[in-house]
C-alpha cells in the first residue's frame, strides 16, 4: 500500500490545493464575521496538509515485501467498457428514451462483460428494459423520458 | 418505568396500523434480499428507496428503511455461511467459523444461531435504545452551536480512529467529504461555490447519487473486474435448530456480543463491522478451546452475528437524539427525516413521539418478522443465491441508475453517480474508507453553520470551545483521539481489514 499512497496522496494534494485557491476567490471573511470561503478553506488546508503526511509516511517505510500492484488480473477492457457504457447511457436515455437507451445498455453489458450468446443479450436487454419500465413509470410512477417512443 | 411502557404500548399501536405492519415487512424482506446478495449494501440500497418514499407518511418511511438496515445483518450472515462470501461487510468474521460448520454438515445449526442471535441481540439493542434515548435527548438541550461543533468533530474524529486502514487517509476523506458539502450556494450569502456555471453542482452535489456510486456503482465495477469465482454450498440444510449443546455454547457469546455490539454501535465509527470484529476477539480470547475457532466453532457465528445486529439498535441513540448519524446508513436516514419536515435532534422524541415510538416498536415486530423470514424460509434464499451474477450486475447497475434519476428527472445525476462510482472503485483499491466521507459530506452543511455561528457568538475567537465545559470536554476527546496514533506502535484494528465497509 506504501507505493500506491505515493501517488494517490499527490492527486488529493493537487485536489486540495485547487479547493484552496477557489475557497480564497470566494473570500474568507474575518474571523467575526466569516464568509463563503471559510469552511471550504479550511476543509481544503486539512486535506493538503494530511495527503502531504500520507505523501511522506509512504517513504518511511519501503513496502518491502509488499504484494504485487492491485492492477495485476484486472480484466481493464471491461472496466473501462462498462464506466463508458454507463456514461454514454446517461447522455442517451433523455434523447432515445429509458426503453431504448436501457435494452441497448444492459444488450452491450452481457455481450461484453461476461460474454453471452447474441440472442441472450438481445432478448435479455428487450425483457430487462421493458420490465424495468413496467416496474417503475407504469406501477410506480416514476418519471422516465420516453424519447423515440413517444406517442 | 411505566412512562417508557406506557410510549411503547403507543409505539405498538402505530406499528400494528395495517398499513406500516406492510411497510416494516416490505423493509426486513428487502433487507434480507440484499443481505443475500453482494453487491448491494443497505446504504446502497437506502439511497435507492429513498425518493419512492416521498409521498408516504414519514412514520411508514422510516420504519421500511430502518428495516433494510437491520435486515440486511440478518441476509449477510447466510451467504458468510453458505457460501463463503460476506453479503455484507459486517459478516465478514462470520465467514470464518461459519463457513466451516457448513463444511461440517452443520449449515443448519449455524444458520439457525445467527438468526436467534441475531434475534436476541436486536432485542436487546432496542431495549437500550429505549432506556438510554429520553436522558441522552434531555442533556442535549442545553447544547448550543459551540457544543454541536465539537460533537460532530468528535464524531469524526472516532469515525476516522476506528477506520480499519490508515487514520490518516481517513481524516483526508473526511476533509473532502467537507468539501463536497460545500458544493452549491452558501447558506448565508448564496454566493454559487465551486458550481463552475453549472445548474446541477449550483443545488449542490447529492447524497443519493454520492452514496449508490460509492458503495453501490464501485461494488459493480469491482465484481466485474476479475473473474467470478463462487461456489454455493450445496447440500441440503436440516436441522436449523440448534441443539442443546449448542446453545450451551452460544449462551455466553450471545450475551457479551448483545452488549458489545449495542456499545460499539453507539459510537461513530461503522459500529457494525467492528463490533463484529470485537465480538469475534472476545469469545477466541474467553474461550478454554480457542483452537477450534476459524475450524468451525458455534461461537465464533454466535458472537459476532448477536454483535452485529445489537449495533443496528445502538446506531440509532445519537441519530434519534441528537440529530447525528454515526454511521453512512444512518446518515441517509437523517437526510429521509428532513426531506420528511422531521427536525432530528434532541426535541424530537418530544415534538414527533409517533415517530421515535413507532419505529422502535417496528423494531420488535420487524426482528420477528425476519425470524420468520429466515429460519423456515432460508430455502428460498439459498435458490435467490444461486441466480449468476451476470443476470444480477445489469440490474444493480439499473436500479441505481433509475433511482438517480428518478430525484430531480436529471440526468446529471446520474452523471454523478456514475463519476462516484469511478471514485469509490480506486478508493477500495488505494485503500481510502468511504465512510468518513459519507459522513462529513452529510454532517458538512450543519458543520460550517454551528462554525460560522460560534465565531459570531464569540466575535471571531476560537477560544469559545474550550470554555464551555461540555464543548471544552468533547474538544478535548477528540484532539486526544487525533494525537494519540503517534505514540502508539500500532492499533489492533489494523490486523484485520476489512474492504468495502457498510
Amino acid at each position: 500500500m506504501k507505493r500506491l499512497d505515493r501517488w494517490s496522496s499527490l492527486v488529493w494534494a493537487a485536489l486540495a490545493v485547487g479547493i484552496v485557491i477557489e475557497s480564497l476567490r470566494l473570500n474568507l471573511g474575518q474571523w467575526g464575521q466569516p464568509g463563503p470561503g471559510l469552511h471550504p478553506f479550511l476543509a481544503g488546508l486539512v486535506m493538503g496538509i494530511l495527503s502531504l503526511v500520507v505523501f511522506i509516511q509512504s517513504f518511511l517505510n519501503d513496502g518491502a515485501g509488499e504484494k504485487k500492484g492491485w492492477w495485476q488480473g484486472v480484466r481493464w477492457g471491461k472496466v473501462l467498457f462498462m464506466i463508458s457504457a454507463l456514461i454514454v447511457y446517461t447522455f442517451l436515455m433523455d434523447v432515445l428514451g429509458f426503453v431504448i437507451a436501457t435494452f441497448l445498455l444492459v444488450a452491450a453489458l452481457l455481450k461484453i462483460i461476461e460474454p453471452q450468446g447474441w440472442a441472450i443479450s438481445l432478448g435479455g436487454g428487450a425483457v430487462m428494459a421493458i420490465a424495468l419500465y413496467v416496474v417503475f413509470a407504469v406501477w410506480l410512477q416514476v418519471y422516465l423520458p420516453q424519447g423515440l417512443l413517444s406517442f | 418505568m411505566a412512562d417508557i411502557l406506557n410510549n411503547l404500548a403507543y409505539g405498538f399501536s402505530i406499528v400494528m396500523a395495517p398499513m406500516n405492519l406492510l411497510y416494516c415487512f416490505l423493509g426486513v424482506a428487502v433487507g434480507t434480499l440484499i443481505g443475500v446478495l453482494p453487491g448491494l449494501g443497505p446504504a446502497a440500497t437506502i439511497a435507492l428507496l429513498l425518493p419512492s418514499t416521498f409521498h408516504i407518511p414519514s412514520v411508514s418511511a422510516i420504519i421500511m428503511l430502518a428495516g433494510i438496515y437491520y435486515g440486511g445483518m440478518y441476509g449477510g450472515s447466510t451467504t458468510s455461511i453458505l457460501v463463503n462470501i460476506p453479503g455484507e461487510a459486517a459478516s465478514v468474521v462470520t465467514c470464518l467459523d461459519g463457513y466451516q460448520m457448513a463444511r461440517k454438515g452443520r449449515a443448519g445449526p449455524a444458520l439457525g444461531i445467527s438468526a436467534l442471535g441475531s434475534f436476541i441481540g436486536g432485542t436487546f439493542s432496542i431495549i437500550g435504545l429505549i432506556f438510554l434515548a429520553p436522558p441522552l435527548a434531555s442533556m442535549a438541550l442545553d447544547f448550543g452551536p459551540p457544543e454541536y461543533l465539537s460533537l460532530m468533530l468528535l464524531g469524526l474524529v472516532l469515525l476516522t480512529f476506528l477506520a480499519s486502514g490508515s487514520m490518516v487517509k481517513a481524516l483526508v476523506m473526511a476533509a473532502f467529504g467537507f468539501f463536497l458539502g460545500s458544493i452549491g450556494l452558501d447558506i448565508v450569502t448564496s454566493h454559487a461555490r465551486f458550481s463552475f456555471g453549472s445548474n446541477t453542482l449550483m443545488d449542490g452535489v447529492g447524497l443519493i447519487p454520492v452514496v449508490m456510486g460509492l458503495f453501490g456503482v464501485a461494488e459493480v465495477i469491482e465484481n466485474i473486474e476479475k473473474k467470478p469465482d463462487r461456489q454455493v454450498f450445496d447440500a441440503k440444510i436440516r436441522g436449523l435448530l440448534p441443539n442443546r449443546q449448542d446453545w450451551r455454547d452460544s449462551l455466553g457469546p450471545i450475551a457479551r456480543g448483545s452488549l458489545i455490539g449495542f456499545l460499539l454501535g453507539v459510537l461513530p465509527g461503522g459500529g457494525v463491522i467492528i463490533s463484529s470484529f470485537a465480538a469475534y476477539a472476545v469469545e477466541k480470547k474467553v474461550s478454554r478451546n480457542p483452537e477450534n475457532f476459524g475450524k468451525g466453532a458455534i461461537q465464533g457465528v454466535a458472537g459476532p452475528e448477536t454483535a452485529n445486529n445489537a449495533a443496528t439498535g445502538g446506531a440509532f441513540v445519537p441519530l434519534l437524539t441528537l440529530g447525528i448519524p454515526p454511521n453512512p446508513v444512518m446518515a441517509l436516514l437523517l437526510a429521509a427525516l428532513m426531506i420528511h419536515g422531521v427536525q432530528p435532534g434532541p426535541l424530537l422524541i418530544q415534538q414527533a413521539p409517533e415517530l421515535f415510538w413507532g419505529v422502535v416498536a417496528s423494531m420488535y415486530v420487524g426482528n420477528i418478522m425476519l425470524l420468520v423470514l429466515n429460519l423456515p424460509l432460508i430455502g428460498l434464499w439459498v435458490k435467490i443465491l444461486k441466480i449468476p451474477y451476470v443476470t444480477l450486475f445489469p440490474l444493480i447497475l439499473l436500479f441505481c441508475l433509475i433511482g438517480a434519476y428518478s430525484l430531480n428527472s436529471n440526468p446529471y445525476d446520474m452523471l454523478t453517480m456514475v463519476v462516484f462510482g469511478v471514485i469509490g472503485y480506486f478508493m477500495r483499491k488505494y485503500g481510502y474508507e468511504a465512510a468518513p466521507l459519507v459522513l462529513a459530506f452529510v454532517l458538512g452543511p450543519m458543520f460550517e453553520s454551528a462554525l460560522r455561528q460560534s465565531l459570531l457568538m464569540s466575535h471571531g475567537s476560537m477560544i469559545i470551545f474550550f470554555e464551555r465545559p461540555i464543548s471544552a470536554a468533547l474538544m478535548g476527546t477528540a484532539i486526544l483521539l487525533l494525537v494519540l496514533p503517534l505514540f502508539m506502535r500500532r492499533r489492533p484494528a489494523k490486523t484485520l481489514r476489512v474492504q468495502g465497509e457498510i
